[in-house]
């Protein structure tokens, strides 16, 4: 081979054996065992309801933009549970082995963690929480509500759409399957250089993780072009750029960036590839490697990387803050200015990630500056929201409850990151923890406005509404488990804690260590309440039923005029858009719903499964790859190749629903009148005709 | 443009495809690359020179793939693209150019001998 490794290597299984699955560790094992337990009753489940058939056709081979966003958020929401037991794992580890007295357990001399596990664990927790939790999360959300927020179909690409999940499900199966076979990487969710290189780390963790999340950001770039596309290309007669969802401004900025920013990323973790699998020397120490270079790219990707995840969240929080603030939000103009300005902005700012590298003043100060500047439009977006609330009706319920704490931590997140783009303030608390809980903090908005959105958007989806009270029990426990957690990380980080440690030499910081465990055993309780609310809803759909397309009785965009739970073809007839708010335009004007006086044809595509037979290639070529089975990757490959020019020469021009279907359809919904209104024979209904009727100053007032 | 149920061979981006013009496109972005690669693995030059042909290469490279491949002109069909390219320029000089100045001051200052010999910075 090209690059020497220790360790025995044939040609069937590659560097694969059979010590390489870890049951001798009892964490390992258990996990193990209940893993495969779990997977065996939903397998066991699916057979005995015979639901295999359904799974297939409705969800699996489906290319309906809902279904894959629906797919999605599951993928991060059990990757976020994963996660965070990782979290509890850690916080377990640290609190247990502080001082030299303290015992150790399980091989380690403190705690219960040997470092080289707890680096695992750090590093898996890292890449899993931002590229596998936070981020399917958001584009699934971004997948369900922009087409619907547009009046459109579906996605521009809606094949590719499915591409793209199901290599960000290759990517997830490729980080979970270490936990069982060989271990993941232990330098963290970064990529420490040089220690990710070959020389340092001779393992296959590294290998995991630099295969996933290049598979993963690869569904990413492409989820990024089809949201791009569809935004620009899709929208619904009527809907001008200024009359859009400010969500969608934000998922149009959000993927602008994610589209220029992921490929750095690819192609610096493949140069990595290069230096461990065809022995170049890009990032290695010496031999005219530059490891510094690594991390410059690293974080030309990073720091973008982060406003990715929160656009979405500003503009989750910008249609969750009206909807219960009853009254339009506040400066349409200037929040979207704002969203694509922090676009913008979040890629000359990578720099601040290592200010302490040894950068000259100059360079130190332009990139601290150009840092601050972000706080700029994030502030006018926070004054915009203050003043939606203010004098609005406000509202209680539990999206809102997680839209105003993401308020809050949205101040002491950015006014820490302020903190930290000083220079004179980064170099005595880089790569303490301080960082970390600002990070999270930041992270935590993002997770705030997720939950939030899950909360909002449910009955949409579903059809019936998530329980109150441990929705909100879940939001108080989570809110409380953020403060006691993260307060003491801020407080641990300015007493000089570094980041990334398996023990702790000063015993005065057991205090705060603790006050971590109980936070973190808050957001235990509270995880207890999330499945709860599940649980709980599921039961009582019939009771939470929503009968109405509007679920919430005072929310504004176009989504809430599909009806609950939106059916596979979105819209029977394409929406006309009036006004910025339509739902709530034509709400006002007792416009809800009107029954159009004829349908049209609506065109679908087909069911496929190739997408996920190309996400299965691409599991086992990263498998192939990580473990150097030379042949199972080159069999991937192909098949890879094969599957698109396949797909390139199938003639599949979908299939076309007729009218009078859609008309029976429709005729279920409880909401929509017998009687058809009159619209003198124009397609878009009643709507259209009496927007084009009255003028706009009329239609307001009257 | 709506071009949904029609037939996608008709869709003016597929009518632009040229099978001979894609296929030399091919052949010489292999020899443009694989020509630099070579010569760098073989030590073929100082490492200024070698530098000045990888640049060179990559900039030729992208005028010849932008063009024969992204067809990259300002028709109706392709202007999106080409205004895409355009957008990126910018990006790519910010990042490029500020990565560049990063390291000239960096170099000096962390004086690890194997970077302070690098392609840019030795003459
Ligand atoms: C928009 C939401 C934000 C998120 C999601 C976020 C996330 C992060 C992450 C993930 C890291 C560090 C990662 C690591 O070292 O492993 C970080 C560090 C940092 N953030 Fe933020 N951040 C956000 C906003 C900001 C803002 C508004 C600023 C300043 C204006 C800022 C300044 C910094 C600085 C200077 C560091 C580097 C600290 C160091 O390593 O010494 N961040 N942030
Ligand atoms: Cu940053």
């Amino acid at each position: 081979m090209l690059v020497d490794y220790p360790g025995p290597w044939t040609p069937l299984l590659g560097r694969l054996d059979a010590h390489q699955i870890p049951l001798q560790n009892p964490i390992l094992f258990w996990t193990f065992v209940l893993v495969s337990l779990g997977a065996a009753t939903v397998l066991g489940a699916v057979t005995y309801y015979r639901s295999w058939g359904y799974l297939w056709r409705e969800w699996l081979t489906s290319l309906d933009h809902k279904r894959i966003g629906v797919m999605y958020c599951l993928l991060g929401v059990v990757m976020l549970f994963r996660g965070f037991i990782d979290g509890v794992m850690m916080r377990t580890q640290q609190v247990m082995a502080v001082g030299p007295k303290s015992p150790g357990y399980l091989g380690a001399v403190h705690g219960y963690l040997p470092p080289y596990h707890f680096g695992q664990i750090y590093s898996a927790h890292g890449t899993i929480m931002i590229l596998f939790a936070i981020t399917p999360i958001l584009v699934g959300i971004m997948n369900i509500i922009v087409p619907l927020q547009i009046g459109a179909r579906d996605m521009a690409y809606p094949y590719l759409n499915a591409v793209s999940f199901w290599l960000t499900a290759a990517a997830t199966g490729l980080v979970m399957i270490s936990l069982f076979i060989g271990d993941f990487s232990h330098a963290g969710w970064v990529g420490l250089s040089p220690l990710t290189e070959l020389a340092y780390s001779p393992g296959v963790g590294v290998d995991y993780w630099s295969w996933a999340v290049q598979i993963g950001s690869v569904g990413t770039t492409l989820a990024s072009i089809n949201i791009i596309a569809t935004i620009i290309k899709m929208r619904a007669p009527g809907m001008s750029w200024t009359k859009m969802p400010i969500f969608c401004w934000t998922a149009l900025s959000t993927s602008v960036v994610g589209l220029s920013s992921f490929p750095v990323f690819t192609a610096a973790v493949a140069l990595l590839s290069l230096d461990r699998y065809a022995g170049t020397h890009f990032f290695t120490p010496g031999l005219g490697g530059n490891l510094m270079l690594y991390t410059d790219l690293f974080w030309i990707w990073g720091h973008p990387e982060v406003y990715y995840v929160v656009l979405p969240a500003f503009g989750i929080l910008s249609e969750i803050i009206p909807t219960f603030s009853e009254k339009p939000l506040f400066g349409y103009i200037t929040m979207a200015a704002a969203s694509i300005a922090i676009g913008g902005v979040s890629w000359s700012v990578w720099l601040h990630h290592f200010f302490t590298m040894g950068a000259g003043p100059g360079v130190n100060a332009f990139f601290s500056i150009a840092s601050m500047l972000v706080g700029i439009p994030t502030g006018v977006k926070v004054f915009n929201w203050a003043f939606t609330l203010y004098r609005g009706r406000v509202r209680f319920d539990v999206p809102m409850l997680w839209a105003l704490a993401a308020l809050v931590l949205l101040l002491t997140g950015g006014l820490t990151g302020m903190m930290l783009a000083m220079p004179a303030i980064n170099y005595t608390v880089h790569n303490s923890v301080f960082v970390v809980a600002h990070f999270h903090n930041m992270l935590n908005v993002v997770g705030f406005a997720c939950f939030g959105a899950i909360n909002y958007w449910f009955p949409k989806v579903f059809g019936f509404k998530l329980d109150e009270r441990t929705g909100k029990l879940a939001f108080w426990f989570f809110s409380a488990g953020t403060v006691v957690l993260f307060g003491s990380m801020y407080a641990l980080g300015f007493m000089g804690m570094p980041r990334r440690i398996d023990y702790i030499p000063f015993t005065s910081w057991r205090p705060l260590l603790i006050g971590e465990e109980v936070g973190i055993f808050l957001f235990l309780i509270a995880s207890y309440y999330m499945v709860k609310q599940l649980f709980v809803s599921i039961r009582d759909r019939a009771k939470n039923r929503v009968t109405t397309s509007d679920a919430w009785g005072t929310s504004r965009s176009l989504e809430w005029l599909a009806h609950s739970p939106v059916p596979f073809y979105n819209f029977a007839v394409q929406p006309h858009v009036n006004a910025r708010d339509e739902w709530a335009w034509r709400r006002e004007h007792g416009l809800g719903h009107v029954r159009p006086d004829h349908y049209e044809d609506i065109h679908l595509p087909n069911n496929t499964p190739l997408p996920l037979m190309l996400g299965a290639c691409a599991f086992a070529l990263g498998f192939g790859l990580v473990w150097r089975m030379y042949w199972l990757a080159l069999v991937s490959l192909i098949g890879i190749v094969i599957i698109v020019i396949a797909r390139s020469f199938q003639d599949d021009p979908g299939h076309t629903l007729p009218g009078a279907q859609i008309r029976q359809m429709e005729a279920v919904y409880p909401d929509i009148p017998r009687e058809a209104g009159a619209t003198g024979g124009m397609l878009g209904g009643v709507v259209a005709r009496h927007a084009l009727a009255a003028p706009r100053s009329r239609a307001r007032d009257d | 443009m709506s071009t949904e149920a029609r037939d996608p061979l008709q869709h003016p981006e597929v009518q632009l495809a040229r099978g001979g013009q894609y296929l030399g496109t091919y052949i010489v972005s292999l020899l443009l690359t694989g020509a630099p690669l070579w010569l760098v693995v073989h030590h073929l030059g100082t490492p200024l020179r070698l530098m000045i042909v990888v640049v060179a290469c990559a900039a030729a490279l992208t005028l010849i793939q932008g063009y024969f491949w992204l067809r990259l002109d300002f028709s109706r069909t392709q202007r999106w693209m080409t205004a895409a390219f355009v957008l990126f320029i910018p990006l790519f000089v910010m990042t490029i150019g500020l990565t560049a100045w990063m390291f000239a001051t960096l170099y000096t200052r962390t004086m690890i001998p194997t970077l302070m010999h690098a392609p840019a910075f030795a003459h």
